[in-house]
């Protein structure tokens, strides 16, 4: 079992990843990255880092791909004839829609009982699960890390924003 | 028929597919001439080295977890990297009306003629 | 006593170098007070060279030396040697030397300056003096060397002119062919003697104790290698007395002047070989196939160097192939075991072939600096007195009359016992006596009135005394060793020499047209060609040399050039395409690096720990 997830998984991201570099158009390309970067999530669902795998979806799914197509936008890099229609667009929104709740409805199934009580929540506070065990790591052996990076983050937005020649 | 072999998933594997990522990521990176693409293709770098961490860290025996934490600061720091990037390619984009291919070939045949003229 | 005043010997020197110091110095001492000073020193030494003479009928043979060079334990002594022999020969040289620098004072006075030829000419005397009177093997070769040297600079004295400058370089180079035989020689001689006697004080040789380093080598070496020994002194005296195979440079050494080829080339220089065989008699004695050879070189220089004078046209061409002629007669008295004969031989050609060339000079000069003789004629209308000493010199030569009757006379008693060799005798002197019979009748008697009787070449009276005195002088002398030498008797060859001296005259005195013999005389006229072998050789040598030294330089030195220039471009030009505008290139180039080095030191990590490692 655990090695068809795997296989699945890992071909899919390999598959994406390939497509990525090989497709003519930028956008398409950007497309099948997400693809990979979906799989890869779901590589860390499946080694029991759970926390990862959500933040890797928060970014490299949710936040990147907007970033880099605001700058595909930006510089017109790429063929901005697109002919889709409204009718092909609606359906792919749809479409979109239709596999959010599926995979909402699963969240909410899976950790029905959380929501549903909240004196469960310390339960499930207390026990030791991956992400307050990170927690715990980062902000007892690992603060200066978490520091260093804010200030890193920091200091280099402030010097991008000067940057003008 | 059953087969007894019993099929053992490992860090190599894991291992295997991290050095797949990241050769398909560097390979884009010095092959490719959009540099967009070549953006893509530093964050499939990115990706292999944390496939790798979660991977050592999730067949730890003992509850460190530190593969994770590292995780966390890579992916950061990687979108940081990027949004940086596409500023400066933004910047950039504003100078040149031109797309960013051959804003890269750009570079390139002025880097040339100025060696020309020192030779 | 007479041992302390060696030094004597070396006044020659001392006055050369005193010389070329003041002219150095930027002071040149005028011709009258160089001749002066110069015939002084001669003079001294021919004194002391006559004592030593009149000391050794007495005594025993006397030695002084003193230590030059201590290597280890072996000892190299310098000093001196007052034998019979030596003393002769050195009174010999001395005289000569003397009419030389007499009668140069005349052949050179168109000079400026004439410190450097009598400053090179007293080096050449005391090296000449210093070989002569040398108590060992060591010294003799110091000064077998030093008359090499001597005489180069002599040659080549006219430097200037392209011809003497190329001459007195091949004499030079020849010689010292010659003195590398000698080297070997001795080197061989010395360790062998000291190897089985372990007496130190035998490493030079002397020749006091010639019997028995003699003996020790005869006793040390195979018969083979005291052939090759003998052989190498014979081929180092050969060379030096420019005898059969080595007789083109004395031809060459013609471009000097006139007083130097009297001096060096007719009575000195030539010497010195022939005393090196006389003073290692006693060695090349012991092994009959060295003598013999001795005897064979002396009797083909002897036939082919009288061919080749016979038609000649170059005065002092022929007076060169008659020297090395005569000196090949005395190789011949040398092999048939005599060194006294050979002595006296060498003593009485000396001062007659030095008159001869004097007496040719002075035709030179009348005929204004050309040495052929077909445009000279009736000298002895002109000058009466040169034209007598000639004819003594002459006759004398051809063993007629005078000294050389006397000494060829015992030359031809030690070939008493063969009859073929004899033949050979009597077939050389009658050619002496035509070639220098035909001589006389060109120059002296000759058809030609010619350049020289109504042109005004000025002999000022200073010049007739110089002439005279040094010419008479030499006369004297030949006239005084034929009253000291023993009679010599009537024979065939004597009355041959007679009728060959009538055919002379019938041939070049009378309007007789005469024909050359077709092949022969191209033969004769070259010398044989040994000259053009040596040429061609030389050549040959040189353009090999030359050809190889340049396919070595373009190619192998020229190669490697073209290499690095070629490597040069090559990694200019990778360096170059390593230089690409692109980015990229350059990630792939830190990747490539990270990954060699990290792969690198993993790979030897591993390596190390399997191979030493826990």
């Amino acid at each position: 079992m655990n090695s068809i997830i795997f296989t699945i998984l890992s071909i899919s991201m390999v598959f994406g990843a390939i497509l990525s570099i090989f497709s003519r158009n930028v956008v398409h390309s950007l497309l099948w990255a997400m693809v990979s970067f979906i799989a890869v999530s779901g590589i860390f669902l499946h080694l029991g880092a759970t926390y990862n795998a959500i933040i890797q979806l928060l970014i490299y799914v949710g936040a990147i791909p907007i970033l880099i197509a605001a700058a595909i936008m930006l510089t017109k890099s790429s063929d901005p004839n697109y002919n889709i229609t409204r009718k092909v667009r609606l359906i792919y929104s749809i479409v979109g829609i239709i596999i959010l709740c599926i995979i909402l409805g699963e969240f909410i199934s899976v950790n029905k009982d959380f929501y549903l009580s909240i004196h469960q929540c310390s339960v499930y506070v207390n026990s030791y699960s991956d992400i307050i065990s990170i927690a715990k790591n980062i902000y007892e052996n690992h603060f200066i890390l978490l520091i260093e990076f804010g200030l890193g983050v920091l200091l280099t937005v402030i010097g991008v924003s000067h940057y003008e020649k | 028929m059953k087969s007894n072999v019993i099929y053992c998933l490992t860090t190599y594997n894991y291992q295997i597919l991290s050095l797949i990522m990241f050769i398909i990521g560097l390979l884009g990176v010095i092959l490719l001439k959009n540099f967009i693409k070549i953006l893509i293709s530093a964050e499939f770098i990115i990706n292999g080295i944390n496939i790798l961490f979660i991977s050592f860290s999730s067949y730890q025996p003992s509850d460190s977890y530190i593969g994770f934490t590292i995780v966390l600061f890579t992916t950061g720091i990687s979108a940081v990297v990027l949004a940086i990037a596409l500023y400066f390619l933004y910047i950039l984009s504003k100078k040149r009306i031109n797309t960013d291919t051959e804003e890269l070939f750009n570079d390139n045949e002025s880097m040339l003629n100025n060696n020309e003229e020192l030779m | 006593m007479l041992e302390n005043f060696y030094w004597i010997i070396l006044i020659p020197l001392w006055l050369a170098l005193i010389i070329i110091s003041a002219k150095f110095a930027g002071y040149n001492l005028s011709k009258k007070n160089t001749v002066i000073l110069s015939t002084l020193s001669t003079i001294l030494t021919g004194l002391y060279s006559g004592y030593c003479c009149f000391y050794t009928f007495f005594h025993a043979p006397v030695e002084s030396t003193f230590n030059f060079i201590k290597i280890g334990n072996l000892e190299f002594n310098l000093g001196i040697y007052i034998d019979s022999y030596s003393s002769i020969i050195g009174l010999t040289i001395s005289v000569i030397t003397f009419a030389v620098y007499i009668y140069s004072a005349f052949y050179m006075r168109d000079e400026k300056d004439l410190s450097r030829f009598y400053a090179l000419l007293n080096i050449f005397n005391s090296t000449m003096l210093g070989f002569i009177f040398s108590p060992n093997l060591f010294q003799s070769f110091i000064f077998w060397e030093l008359i090499g040297v001597a005489s180069y600079l002599l040659i080549g004295y006219w430097y200037k002119k392209q011809q003497a400058a190329n001459d007195a370089k091949r004499t030079f180079l020849i010689h010292i062919l010659g003195d590398m035989c000698f080297l070997a020689g001795f080197i061989i001689v010395s360790y062998c003697v000291t190897d089985l006697t372990q007496a130190m004080e035998l490493a030079s040789l002397p020749f006091s104790e010639l019997k028995i380093i003699v003996v020790t080598l005869y006793g040390a070496t195979t018969p083979l290698l005291y052939t090759i020994v003998c052989l190498l002194f014979i081929v180092a005296a050969l060379i030096k007395s420019a005898q059969f195979p080595a007789n083109s440079w004395l031809i060459n050494a013609m471009s000097a002047p006139t007083p130097v080829s009297a001096l060096i080339h007719s009575s000195t220089l030539v010497l010195t070989g022939a005393f090196l065989l006389i003073r290692l008699f006693p060695m090349i004695a012991m092994d009959r196939f060295s003598v013999f050879i001795i005897l064979c070189i002396g009797l083909i220089t002897a036939i082919i160097t009288s061919i080749a004078a016979m038609v000649q046209t170059n005065i002092k061409r022929i007076l060169a192939y008659s020297t090395s002629s005569q000196i090949g007669l005395v190789f011949v008295s040398l092999g048939l075991y005599s060194p006294t004969v050979a002595t006296v031989y060498l003593v009485a050609h000396a001062c007659i072939k030095a008159m001869l060339f004097m007496c040719s000079g002075v035709a030179i000069k009348l005929n204004r600096d050309s040495q052929n003789i077909i445009f000279m004629g009736k000298l002895r209308e002109c000058m009466p007195v040169v034209a007598i000493c000639f004819i003594i010199g002459a006759l004398s030569l051809s063993g007629i009359g005078f000294c050389g009757f006397n000494a060829k006379h015992m030359i031809s008693d030690l070939f008493c016992f063969s009859c073929f060799n004899s033949i050979l005798f009597g077939l050389i002197s009658i050619l002496t006596t035509f070639y220098i019979f035909r001589l006389y009748f060109i120059v002296f008697e000759g058809k030609n009135t010619s350049v020289f009787v109504g042109e005004p070449y000025k002999l000022t009276p200073l010049s007739y005394k110089l002439i005279y005195t040094s010419i008479i002088f030499l006369a004297v002398i030949a006239i005084g060793l034929s009253l000291i030498l023993p009679a010599g008797k009537f024979c065939i060859i004597y009355l041959l020499n007679v009728l060959t001296i009538v055919l002379c005259y019938f041939l070049y005195n009378t309007n007789i047209k005469l024909k050359k013999i077709p092949v022969l005389y191209n033969i004769a006229l070259n010398g044989f060609f040994i000259n053009r072998i040596y040429y061609w050789g030389e050549t040959i040598v040189y353009k090999y040399l030359c050809v190889t030294a340049s396919f070595i330089d373009t190619y192998i030195i020229g190669g490697v050039e073209y290499f690095i220039k070629l490597s040069t471009i090559l990694l200019s030009k990778i360096e170059h395409s390593l230089q690409t505008n692109n980015f990229q290139s350059y990630i792939s180039y830190g990747v490539w690096t990270f990954i060699l080095t990290i792969g690198a030191f993993i790979s030897i990590y591993t390596f190390l720990m399997q191979t030493f490692g826990v």
